[in-house]
């Protein structure tokens, strides 16, 4: 039985992706499970500085939840449900 | 013939995958989307048949009435829809949030969850009107749900927003700290550290009116006087390592 070159490549494809997706399942779970490793010790100056840059992240973020979680919009609909404006039914 | 193959099947692989990723991330957008866009088209159609009904006054028929009834209570389910997703919205980026326990987390989202089956509830009693009497009595109290909703998420955000403002604080005031003993071993050293003093008290003083003003509710002003502590902070970073590296170039060349 002879078997076509397309066919071979599909299976190929479909291995790499299965594996890919099996790698990446087995990565996730091993960093939920993993243990916090020794930090290694690094210049004061460097570590300050990851930090501060930790802290724009996190300052940022503040910014993003407080955009997300804006009510404008049920404001602005709250202004729409005047109940007078069914008077005229 | 088998490149040709190659080509097609790699295509088609490199579109699925794009495809994928594209109905993920536009899942959530596109049911916002529609609600947004929903209410707006049924308000828009609302108010055309309301300004048709006031043009013709008393000579409006029942049918045309009834026709505008069931237009306004359209509109009136869909703004109700619209809220309902921007809260379950609320809701997702709640449950990401990692500055309050999960425990609060919990409470918040059954809080939220709550709000979301009363305006089901109301939905559900705006579709069962027949008269404009019942219609304007239950948007009244869509309106008011409205309210209610509104002062909640605020008081969701305030907390949820000093609590992270004051995690930050914490973090600066512990960079401070490490900063505060590098300038001491500088001095040490018999460097000249008065600006970087001058500096890190400016830092420690905003900090302690981040930290006034977040547990005052002021989280806003908070952040502010935070942010900027972050920058006189990062000045002092890099004029510690500069003044480090000049200084261990210094022994070298002495050496």
């Amino acid at each position: 039985m002879k078997v076509s070159k397309g066919f071979i490549y599909i299976v190929i494809i479909v291995v790499v992706i299965g594996l890919g997706i099996l790698g990446w399942v087995y990565l996730k779970g091993q960093k939920q499970v993993a243990v916090t490793p020794t930090p290694t010790p690094t210049p004061t100056a460097v570590t300050t500085e990851s930090q501060l840059k930790t802290v724009e992240t996190d300052l940022k973020e503040a910014e993003t939840t407080e955009t997300e979680l804006d009510t404008s919009e049920i404001e602005a609909m709250e202004k729409d449900l005047d109940p007078s404006q069914f008077d005229v039914l | 013939m088998g490149n040709k193959l190659t080509k097609i099947v790699l295509a088609v692989l490199a579109f699925l995958f794009v495809l994928s990723f594209s109905v993920a991330t536009a899942k959530t957008d596109t049911t916002t989307n529609a609600t947004a866009t929903g209410y707006e088209k049924a308000k828009k159609e609302w108010q055309t048949l309301r300004d048709s009904l006031k043009t013709k006054g008393k000579q409006a028929t029942t049918e045309e009435k009834s026709q505008a009834l069931e237009k306004a209570k359209t509109m009136v389910s869909n703004a109700i829809d619209r809220a309902i997703s921007h809260l379950k919205r609320i809701i997702q980026r709640i449950q990401k949030i990692k500055v309050i326990t999960e425990e609060r987390k919990t409470k918040l989202v059954s809080d939220l969850n709550a709000q979301i089956t009363a305006l089901e509830t109301l939905k559900t009693k705006v579709q069962a009107a027949t008269t404009k009497d019942e219609l304007k009595a239950t948007v009244g109290d869509v309106k008011n749900k409205f309210v209610e909703i509104r002062g909640i998420v605020k008081k969701i955000v305030a907390e949820i927003l000093a609590s992270h403002i004051d995690k930050t604080i914490t973090k600066l005031n512990t960079i401070a700290t490490k900063l505060e003993t590098e300038v001491v071993t500088l001095k040490t050293q018999g460097q000249d550290v008065t600006d970087f003093e001058t500096t890190l008290t400016e830092a420690k003083t905003l900090l302690t009116q981040a930290k006034t003003k977040n547990d005052a509710g002021d989280w806003k002003e908070g952040r502010r006087l935070a942010e900027q502590a972050r920058t006189k902070l990062v000045k002092l970073a890099g004029e510690i390592k500069a003044a480090k590296a000049k200084l261990k170039g210094g022994t070298s060349e002495s050496e």
